[in-house]
């Protein structure tokens, strides 16, 4: 089965929402701080929920945050 | 290093500890070992505390702040409990079908009687223990998923 990698834009957006720290985006999103790290490092495709908190978070919109790349 | 995988550590170890500890009061080592015998258990009974304490102290130590299980946590629990079950249901399988195998063919093999019976079952549990913790700590360190 083919890798699916879905990239992201979080750190840019952390550094523009003020330098907003990776635990309290983890915070306001529910999960713990190495999970978003796992995010940022594309280590890890999130669920449907949790790509729809974070990109509430920054009021954007899903596509705006994650990209899907084959 | 998240709670999670610090369980993960925390386990494997304590299970290699129960495995040694098992091994040395429950079977014995050969009599050139016997030197080693009572240092092994003594060291592993002390690792075996060590990892204890840390799992009260984790536990006691409660950020409420911060979120203790995710959904990566879970899904990396699950592949981890996925490849102990297999483990698992394959040494049972292997274990029923040697001791049917025994009784047809008057065939003996590894597990011989009731106690070794034990033993084996014992050694399948501990190691399907440590195939979980250890799958949950390959995921947790390497790979993309």
């Amino acid at each position: 089965m083919q890798e699916i990698k879905i990239k992201n834009i979080i750190r840019t957006l952390r550094f523009h929402a003020n330098e907003m720290t990776q635990a309290e985006l983890a915070r306001r999103v529910g999960v713990t701080r190495q999970t978003i790290n796992a995010l940022e490092a594309s280590k890890y495709n999130p669920s449907l929920e949790l790509a729809f908190r974070i990109a509430d978070v920054f009021g954007l919109g899903l596509e705006d945050v994650f990209t899907y790349e084959k | 290093m998240s709670k999670q995988e610090i369980y993960a550590w925390t386990s494997v170890l304590s299970s290699i500890s129960i495995v040694i500890i098992y091994t040395v009061f429950a079977i014995g080592l050969p009599e050139n070992w016997a030197e080693v015998e009572s240092q092994l258990a003594s060291i592993f009974f002390k690792v075996f505390l060590f990892v204890l304490v840390i799992e009260v102290i984790l536990g006691i130590l409660k950020n409420n702040n911060e979120v203790d299980k995710d959904e990566r946590d879970e899904m990396i629990a699950g592949k981890g409990y996925r490849n102990a079950y297999h483990f698992l249901s394959i040494a049972v399988v292997i274990v029923l079908f040697q001791m049917i195998m025994e009784n047809i063919l008057g065939f003996h093999s590894f597990v011989y009687g009731t106690a070794s019976l034990v033993h084996v079952l014992m050694y399948a549990v501990l190691v399907a223990s440590i195939i979980n913790r250890a799958t949950q700590i390959y995921f947790y360190r390497r790979v993309i998923f």
